[in-house]
């Protein structure tokens, strides 16, 4: 063989070889099938049939957790043209469930499918995937890149039927750093450094777990997680992004740092060194914390009265509308609560929890209507905030007040007087959640144009909306609420309360 | 000669020097090759006084991680990545001097990866959230002090 034969050959080797390096050449398919959860029914879709479908080509971007923007140009099927086929619309659904080939799951929040599409991606910048990422990758537009799921296996469609118990009310709030305390702490390599943790096993023998646990983050990230993923972790206590829910045996994606809250079952473990950085700063004293109703109210917790118990067992019951003048504050390396103008016997040291006191949570279950009380629908539109007006509606006052009990006496048009016991909500604490700190005057003004007007001074804590008397809800027909007042006669009581002037 | 004659005998020469170059002898400059130690991931081996230095070429989760590893008098005493293609929000912490130090211990035993926390001198704590780059390179490693008793056999 001459030599120009020789090289000749040399070359097409090494055109053929770099021929064989291009993977775009190769042919896409993958045995087996994605399972697909429907509300209805189960179904399974080959992959190779995934592959054939109409694909689209679009620019996504994904954010990784330490917030770096990774834009990629991807192939593949949108969901929620795959779920038209079925007649589910993408937006109708609670979340949608990944399900990597490892384990690896995560939801996909309602919230981000009411505007963006998922799609089911084989390709990126004109590279398929390797064996690891194969068969499909879950991806969505800006969002983390925990929920661009590899090596995809199933897509379950999540419906409303699960949140009955995600939404259940708290009645306590368990400290999640003083309940720390009382179990074995146990080493937990964190990158670089060691720091200390406890198991969630063994923090859920403190409570009674339900099986879905939500965390809030205090970013406002929020997730959702089922106890058989949070019985494999750990919460770390110390050092960088604690409280964390970490485990070594669940992807990075699943973990969830700078816990708030974490809630299950009847209880809210909240952390208290980051409620201290979220919740608004107050001053009792000296002493600078965070205001306990708010920390109390984002826990859902709701009563008349609050018993409070450190971690060594010593316990004050303290009424709800004396919990808004308490703070939490550090102690040391320890967490107190005070509050302002009770004795000091009510402050508590090394503080372990809040629950909502028994004999007053019957009275909230009643105020939010369950029972033989169903409250009825109102709206109050308070005029003359610094911000401009609002209604006020039955919702929020169940939500946001304490439903207080007031004995007045009412005065019938023959002179006849009578002992009536009236259920609402302070006036005085209505316009604290409206932020009105200062007012001369309200001008309560009835939808039949009645008018009557009240000084700061009158407006006292003896002035509520009243929406029970005597164990009745307050008919439609008188207008659902009713302004009362102990402290005057009951000509100057309003009903039919259709707006609230603040001057 | 033809002047297609040139090219080819050029290209021939480059492929020569090509062949004959070492990529990785820089981690061992006055080091001995001893290629009849060079097996499976272990790509190269080195004696340079009492170490032995070894290179690795091996995957992690993606393909094409690389590293060296220098034993000596029992004890691995330095640790190298040459290169990698792991994703670098999970696994990019292997070249932290952190996750090399956590390397350098006594090859009396081969290393085992755990997953909170070390007990033992040879257990390695998994770098968090990149189990299975950890897993590889502690293979990687427990090859290099495999080859390194068998050599002082």
């Amino acid at each position: 063989m001459k030599l120009k034969h020789f090289s000749l050959i040399l070359v097409l080797l090494m055109l053929s070889m770099v021929g064989c390096s291009n993977q775009e050449t190769a042919d896409l398919s993958y045995d087996g099938n994605l399972k697909l959860v429907l509300p209805d029914q189960t179904v399974e879709i080959a992959y190779n049939d995934i592959y054939a479908m109409t694909s689209v080509t679009e620019t996504l971007k994904s954010v990784t957790s330490s917030g770096e923007e990774i834009t990629t140009e991807v192939v593949g099927i949108s969901l929620s043209q795959l779920l038209e086929s079925y007649n589910i619309g993408l937006k109708d659904l609670q979340g949608v469930r990944g399900i990597a080939g490892d384990g690896y799951a995560i939801d996909v929040p309602g919230e981000i499918l009411t505007d963006k599409d998922i799609y089911l991606i084989w390709s990126e910048d004109g590279e398929f995937y390797d064996e690891k990422k194969m068969p499909l990758r879950m991806a969505i537009h800006d969002e983390r890149a925990m929920y661009w799921v590899s090596n995809l296996m199933e897509v379950h469609c999540l419906i409303n039927q699960a949140t009955a118990e995600e939404t259940s009310v708290a009645s306590q709030i368990v400290f999640l750093e003083a309940a720390s305390k009382s179990l074995d702490m146990i080493d937990i390599t964190y990158y670089e450094a060691v720091d200390k943790g406890v198991s969630v096993p063994d923090l859920f023998t403190l409570i009674n777990p339900s099986n879905s646990i939500k965390f809030i983050a205090t970013d406002n990230f929020e997730k959702t997680e089922t106890l058989e993923t949070l019985n494999q972790g750990f919460i770390k206590m110390t050092g960088e992004k604690a409280p964390l829910f970490m485990s070594p045996d669940l992807p990075k994606g699943m973990h969830v740092k700078y816990i708030l809250q974490m809630q299950t079952g009847d209880t809210a473990f909240v952390s208290e060194s980051n409620a201290l950085d979220v919740y608004t700063s107050m001053t009792v004293d000296s002493d600078q914390g965070i205001s306990l109703i708010e920390l109390i109210d984002q826990a859902g917790l709701k009563a008349d009265t609050y018993t409070f118990t450190s971690t060594d067992g010593y316990s004050v019951e303290v009424a709800g509308r004396d919990v808004k003048k308490g703070i939490l504050v550090k102690d040391g390396d320890m967490y107190k609560v005070k509050f302002d103008g009770l004795p000091k016997n009510t402050t508590i040291k090394d503080i372990y929890s809040i629950s909502a006191s028994s004999s007053q949570a019957a009275s909230t279950q009643e105020s939010s209507g369950s029972g033989n009380l169903v409250l009825n629908p109102w709206t109050i539109t308070f005029t003359g905030l610094s911000d401009g007006s609002f209604d006020f509606t039955n919702e929020k006052a169940e939500r946001k007040l304490e439903l207080v009990t007031l004995e007045a006496t009412k005065t019938s048009k023959d002179g006849a007087s009578y002992d009536q016991v009236w259920q609402g909500y302070r006036i005085k604490d209505v316009l604290d959640f409206l932020h009105v700190e200062t007012f001369e005057e309200i001008k309560v003004i009835a939808s039949d144009g009645y008018e009557m007007t009240f000084t700061s001074d009158q407006v006292d804590d003896n002035m509520i909306l009243g929406v029970i008397v005597d164990g009745e809800a307050i008919s439609v027909d008188k207008g659902s609420v009713q302004l009362v007042s102990s402290s005057m006669t009951s000509n100057f009581w309003v009903k039919y309360i259709a707006t609230i002037e603040v001057k | 000669m033809k002047a297609i004659h040139y090219v080819v005998v050029c290209i021939l020469i480059g492929l020569f020097f090509f062949a004959s170059y070492d990529e990785f002898q820089e981690y061992s400059s006055n080091g001995q090759r001893v290629s009849s130690y060079e097996h499976g991931i272990i790509s190269r081996v080195y004696i340079e006084n009492q170490k032995m230095i070894q290179v690795v070429e091996t995957d992690g989760y993606n393909k094409g991680l690389n590293f060296v590893v220098t034993i000596e008098k029992g004890r691995i005493v330095d640790f190298e990545i040459i290169s990698h293609q792991e994703t670098e929000d999970y696994a990019g912490y292997i070249t932290e001097e952190w996750f090399k130090e956590r390397l350098l211990v006594s090859c009396v035993e081969s290393l085992k990866v755990v997953k909170l926390s070390k007990e033992n001198e040879n257990e390695i704590v998994a770098v968090t959230g990149a189990t299975i780059t950890t897993d590889s390179i502690v293979n990687g490693v427990n090859n290099c002090i495999e080859n390194y008793w068998r050599y002082l056999k």
